[in-house]
């Protein structure tokens, strides 16, 4: 009986050791095919991730060949000057402008390249550290005229280097010589007359051909005014088909513009003595930083501020020139006690032919451009140019309050 | 001695006013009508200075300064351009070419000129 009973017990013992067991693996089961299926799941979503990448890595391949084949492809001449001021890449349009092979140029420093005459004479402006957008022609030898734009490459505010676009101007710049020499001969036929004017007149008004009467000398000089102004016109006329011709073609080099001021000043000394006029030019004690820009324009617009200064000043009278720095920019300022800009016409005063009333009694001659010239070449060189008039206390004294005219130039330092 | 110059001008009016300014100032004054008789005569009369227009028939007057800096014969003789012509790049040519100046006629009276060709005496 005790026998059967502990062959019972052991019986369900074994029957739970048993359905134990069976839970265990059940559980084990269980959670392995949830491990499994998570793991199935973490493989799909590995797949998925990798297809994805794969794509992405297929599409900017794409993209990348795409944008490769487009600056190879591209008509104008594209070169890649990197930080370490390297070629590291060159179109085919800029192999053949520069008539060079890539395989010659490519990942050398630019140092090393001035050897090659079509090459040597943009390595400077290549390797420039820029803020923005220069233009310079040049010539390869025995090739076409180029327009060589440069501009820096950013990434994240930092400069990476300079992208380098050349142009063929060559027809370009062969209308306009031809256009240059039509105007130069137009203007030479109009010369010939006003030549002739003033020639026969000015040895008539000196009684080179007899005695003529005061009257007869009074006529003389009217017509002579008036022929004066037909040059003054024709002069005009020409500056500005020369400054449309040149108007796309920006010629920036380092310019000490204190320097430009001075040799103004020396300029007109002998003007300036002989209308005993005070000038001073003030400007710091240190010397001020060179602003990359197109000097020559830049030299002809403060030479017109200046000139207008001291032909407007009566003799005796006072001019100051100012040189400063402010707010990163630097400031220009020419003040006179000249005969001022009247209220009526401070409007028109930057107008292409516009004179104003008051400038056309003192000075007779005049194409009425100057200024019109100044702000296109100071904005071409993204300054800024205003006035005052009176001047008012920029030049201080008593006797000069409510006279002349103050001319404002701002340029950036970048 | 007087000065002797030589004007290479084409129109026969203008030609004729300076020629009369410079003669009352007491220069020699010597006429040539084109750039090949300026050449004829600048070789043979060995002028003090050469007044010479631009656009001339036959020889121009690029042309002839170029010939005359180039023949050591003449190539001191001081030119001074008297022309209508005015750009830039004319101006650069002449006075790349040699000119010892550049005067646009229709800026300068003839007076003004006969200065000029003292002050290239001086």
């Amino acid at each position: 009986m005790f026998e059967n009973l502990l062959s019972s017990i052991n019986f369900v013992s074994a029957c739970f050791a048993l359905l134990f067991v069976l839970i265990v693996v059940l559980f084990l089961n269980w959670h392995f095919l949830k491990k499994i299926k998570k793991l199935e799941i973490a493989k799909d979503n590995l797949r998925y991730a990798l297809e994805d990448a794969i794509r992405r890595c297929y599409r900017a391949e794409k993209e990348k060949n795409n944008a490769l084949s487009l600056l190879k492809n591209f008509n104008d001449g594209l070169i890649i000057i990197n930080k370490k001021n390297e070629i590291s890449f060159i179109n085919d349009s800029a192999e053949k402008l520069l008539d060079i092979e890539k395989e010659i140029i490519l990942n050398k420093p630019l140092s090393k390249l001035k050897h090659i005459q079509n090459i040597n004479p943009m390595i400077d402006l290549m390797q420039s550290a820029l803020k923005g957008i220069y233009k310079k022609e040049t010539e390869a030898k025995k090739g076409p005229i180029l327009e060589m734009s440069v501009s820096p490459i950013k990434h994240s505010g930092n400069i990476d280097g300079n992208l380098i676009t050349l142009r063929d101007i060559t027809k370009e710049k062969i209308s306009q010589k031809r256009k240059s020499e039509l105007i130069s001969l137009l203007a030479h036929q109009l010369r010939i007359p006003t030549s002739t004017v003033k020639w026969s007149l000015s040895m008539m008004s000196a009684g080179d051909f007899g005695k003529i009467s005061k009257e007869q000398k009074g006529i003389i000089k009217k017509i002579m005014q008036r022929n004066e102004e037909m040059v003054s016109l024709i002069d005009g006329l020409l500056e500005i088909s020369r400054n449309s011709d040149g108007e796309y073609l920006f010629n920036p080099v380092p310019t000490d513009i204190a320097s430009v001021v001075q040799s103004l000043i020396n300029f007109y000394q002998e003007e300036i003595k002989n209308k005993k006029i005070r000038l001073e030019f003030q400007k710091p004690t240190i010397k001020l930083p060179e602003i990359v820009l197109d000097k020559e324009k830049i030299k002809l617009a403060i030479q017109n501020v200046i000139d207008n200064a001291i032909k407007y000043t009566p003799e005796g009278g006072e001019i100051k020139i100012l040189l400063f720095l402010r707010d990163g920019k630097m400031q220009l300022e020419v003040k006179d006690s000249g005969i001022g800009i009247p209220e009526d016409q401070k409007e028109k005063i930057f107008t292409k032919f516009f004179r104003a009333d008051n400038a056309r009694l003192k000075e007779k001659n005049g194409s009425g451009l100057g200024l019109f010239f100044v702000k296109n070449i100071i904005e071409q060189n993204h300054g800024k140019i205003w006035f005052s008039s009176p001047a008012g206390s920029a030049l201080g004294g008593e006797s000069v309050q409510n006279k002349g005219s103050a001319f404002y130039i701002t340029l950036p330092l970048e | 001695m007087a000065k002797n110059i030589l004007i290479v001008e084409d129109d026969e009016f203008l030609r004729g006013l300076l020629a009369k300014q410079l003669g009352s100032q007491g220069f020699t004054i010597s006429e040539a009508i084109n750039g090949r008789e300026g050449e004829e005569k600048i070789k043979d009369l060995k002028p003090d200075l050469v007044l010479l227009d631009l656009l001339l028939p036959d020889v121009d007057g690029f042309e002839f300064l170029a010939k005359v800096k180039q023949d050591p014969a003449i190539s001191s003789i001081p030119v001074i351009i008297l022309s209508n012509l005015g750009q830039k790049e004319d101006i650069d040519k002449g006075l790349k070419l040699g000119a010892t100046d550049f005067l646009i006629k229709a800026q300068f009276t003839p007076e003004e000129i006969v200065d000029k060709v003292k002050k290239a005496f001086k």
